[in-house]
């Protein structure tokens, strides 16, 4: 069943470090002549209204989003990791704070808190910065509920009489984690990974969708979302849609790759 | 219960400061974009800050905000010049009668197709719940608002059925596998031996034992339903809670954004506290 998770790992890894590659068109270039073009054999989804290949942005936003999302994804799973190790073996205070905190970030509608810390921060921004920002927002954000799920793991593995073995040979705490609780997570960090990808790529998108996140000329799957629904009264045809299909892959294909154990909510 | 309540709270009050605090940080205010856009003098756009207060600082801002909450006026929008309260009422009745409707429709529509899937397993009424289920579990919101529209145009009716389309395939599920559950359970084999069917079985004997896990669902899959409703409003124009809010981001009005959170918090604990209760009052009744 493992098996899944890496086909999904490797076909969208494979997608980010190759798509720019296989790209036929820079992104940014306009063929004035033959905007909103239909599908041809020199733009294999059309153009859009500015005469960009539609295919070609399409597979540059597939690395943009793909990479924000998997940075974000690691970002927030070091961050549940350290906080999640920590509240297991530090002292209670310490955890009764962290579970508070911990409450307050998971009682809220994620896109809300996503949107009151974005208005933090200055609406125009350079590209560059704005992934940066958005990356680090998005990673931070999410950190509560891997942090509950390591911190459970990381507990039954403390509770365990190969750490009470180690503890009675004098082993520090610090020594513990890392030599034994740390491989253990090791097979619970996968799945998360790849569970948590999506969502991220998703919050990326809505960002980007919602014109709070990276905007044009950057091809990211939520900036090309935003311009089907900018496009929608102007009468779309079905090629227009292209930008919907990575997205809903990734998500299917995510659900497909976990989907041998029982789905809780996310 | 007075504890979570009290517990609740806190958390609440905490969120609002914290909303107000970064909001009110952030480079540039509220005259910031009025004075690029239009040709005012530094003199006008200063006696305009001097008048809306955003000269003074931030603690005095915040003192401001927090007495005008205690008068139940829950801050001043500095766009629409009126207190928040009274601009976030409507629009906070618009989102939730968006999410009542729809969570209502999700769950009937989810109920119609689990009961007969669960009573009869690898049926065709089983297989299309499994084949719509993972084809709705690769379509979030965004998706989904963008294909509606596409398909049917704008239509009042849109905003419902995406949203209640968005949340099916996890509530059509659940309610397959605790039903499931619940037939095979001892107490609804043997009713059935005495010959009770129908309605009076689902209603006195699976409906009791599936329903606490269920209750729990409602309450954690409201948070996920607001954030998806706001993305539905987005796409949607939708006058609701989630437009206002955004609205408010690019304005940076300050007050209107922090009130806007804060509801959205309140909403999801409400639900939270209700679906407990619900659970408490079950569990003493079993």
């Amino acid at each position: 069943m493992k098996q899944r998770l890496i086909w999904f790992l490797a076909l969208w890894t494979a997608l980010a470090l190759l798509g720019p590659r296989l790209a036929p068109h820079p992104p940014e270039k306009q063929f004035r002549t033959q905007a909103a073009a239909a599908p041809s054999a020199q733009f294999l989804l059309g153009t859009d209204e500015l005469g960009r290949d539609r295919f070609s942005r399409l597979l540059h936003a597939s690395q943009w989003s793909l990479f924000a999302g998997a940075s974000a994804t690691v970002l927030t799973l070091f961050l549940g990791l350290a906080l999640g190790l920590s509240s297991a073996a530090g002292p209670s205070w310490w955890r009764a704070a962290l579970h508070w905190a911990a409450d307050l970030s998971l009682s809220l509608p994620w896109l809300y808190l996503l949107i009151a810390f974005r208005s933090f921060l200055p609406l125009s921004l350079a590209p560059g910065v704005a992934f940066v920002l958005i990356i680090t927002l998005v990673g931070l954000l999410g950190w509560a509920a891997p942090a509950k799920f390591l911190e459970a793991a990381a507990q039954e593995s403390l509770a365990s009489d190969y750490v009470r073995a180690s503890r009675a040979m004098g082993a520090s705490t610090f020594f513990v984690l890392r030599r034994h609780v740390m491989p253990h997570l090791g097979t619970v960090l996968v799945p998360q990974f790849c569970l948590l990808l999506p969502q991220y790529v998703l919050a990326e998108s809505a960002l980007s969708f919602l014109g709070l996140g990276l905007g044009e000329p950057t091809p990211t799957w939520g900036t090309m979302l935003a311009n089907v629904r900018e496009r929608l009264t102007v009468g779309l045809a079905w090629w227009d849609l292209a930008p919907l299909l990575p997205v809903a892959a990734l998500s299917f294909s995510s659900h497909w790759g976990n989907s041998h154990r029982e789905d809780k909510l996310p | 219960m007075v504890r979570i309540f009290l517990r609740s709270f806190s958390l609440l009050a905490a969120l609002a400061f914290f909303t107000f605090l970064l909001a009110d940080w952030a480079p540039g205010d509220f005259l910031t974009q009025f004075e690029a856009s239009s040709a005012t003098s530094a003199e006008a756009s200063e006696a305009l800050r001097n008048r809306l207060a955003l000269d003074q600082p931030l603690l005095s801002r915040f003192s401001f905000w927090l007495a005008s909450w205690s008068r139940g006026e829950c801050g001043v929008s500095l766009a629409y010049q009126t207190s928040v309260c009274g601009l976030l009422a409507p629009r906070l009745l618009t989102t939730l009668q968006l999410n009542f409707l729809a969570t209502l429709l999700a769950w009937l529509s989810a109920a119609s197709l689990a009961i007969p899937a669960a009573s009869r397993p690898k049926g065709w009424v089983d297989l299309m719940l499994s084949g719509m289920a993972s084809l709705l579990l690769g379509l979030p919101e965004i998706l989904l608002a963008l294909l509606a529209v596409w398909l049917f145009g704008f239509h009042s009716f849109l905003p419902y059925a995406v949203l209640a389309l968005a949340a099916l395939p996890t509530l059509a599920l659940h309610l397959r596998a605790s039903f499931t559950e619940a037939l095979a359970h001892p107490a609804v084999r043997a009713s059935q031996h005495y010959g009770i069917r129908g309605f009076a079985l689902w209603w006195h004997y699976v409906l009791p034992l599936a329903a606490p896990p269920l209750i729990a669902l409602a309450g954690l899959s409201f948070g996920g339903l607001l954030s998806g409703s706001l993305l539905v409003e987005a796409a949607l124009g939708v006058p609701g809670m989630g437009s206002l809010v955004l609205e408010a981001v690019e304005a940076r009005d300050t007050a209107v954004v922090a009130a806007g959170v804060g509801a959205s918090g309140l909403l999801l604990m409400a639900a939270n506290l209700l679906s407990r209760a619900a659970q408490e009052s079950l569990r003493s009744r079993l």
